[in-house]
């Protein structure tokens, strides 16, 4: 989903662009996908994709971003970067976005982990990315968040 | 799951079209405010993109 990639972080750097770094922030909004290697190179797709590696580690869950927080801060710091925090902020908010868009499909997210392994989410929208392309309601969306952004990106409200 | 991607894309290009349009802008609106730093973001994700495009195609002529 494009939403939970770029259109929600660049919605938000429009709206806040004092307080957000933009370079961090999309990193960081990519960053969970890197689980998507076992996926990819597996043999043969699974008979159930919900059960794939994808989504399922510990890079799409928000313990990994609020734990990476001051990690990272104290990490930059050290090193004298002046915004580190802006930085690090910025980071993990762009992994807690993903995160937290991704639970809206059919899969949901381990939001609670390590308390529970179990996977929660608002689960309206699907999982499969063939049903996701083609659907004409979510493209509606998409485009609709696209041209907010493009919108707040161009107004900038409050900066 | 094989399937005939020349009848697919008749029936599903519009949507491929509006989402490859869509990254496009997404792109420009990236490159507008970040610039150079743009690679930055895209470099390192350019590899599961390769290699989940070239899968993608390799699943569905099965």
């Amino acid at each position: 989903m494009m939403i939970a990639h770029v259109t929600i972080p660049l919605i938000l750097y429009a709206l806040f662009p004092t307080h957000i770094e933009l370079l961090p922030l999309l990193f960081g909004s990519g960053f969970p996908n890197f689980d998507v290697f076992p996926t990819l190179l597996r043999k043969n797709p699974p008979k159930n994709a919900l059960a794939e590696t994808h989504a399922s580690t510990i890079l799409h869950t928000l313990f990994l971003y609020i734990v990476l927080l001051p990690i990272l801060y104290f990490l930059l710091n050290s090193y004298g970067i002046v915004n580190g925090w802006a930085i690090v902020m910025s980071f993990s908010l762009g992994g807690i976005i993903h995160v937290l868009s991704e639970s809206f499909d059919e899969k949901g997210r381990r939001l609670l982990y390590p308390l529970s392994k179990k996977f929660y989410g608002i689960r309206v929208l699907p999982y499969d990315f063939w049903t996701y392309l083609t659907d004409k309601t979510i493209i509606c969306f998409e485009v609709a968040l696209l041209v907010l952004a493009i919108l707040l990106l161009l107004i900038r409200p409050f900066g | 799951m094989k399937v005939n991607l020349k009848k697919w894309m008749r029936t599903n290009g519009a949507y491929v079209a509006i989402w490859i349009l869509m990254g496009f802008i997404a792109l420009g609106l990236v490159i507008y405010e970040l610039g150079i730093y743009t690679l930055a973001v895209i470099i390192p994700f350019l590899p599961p993109f390769i290699i989940a495009m070239i899968r993608m195609v390799q699943e569905l002529r099965k």
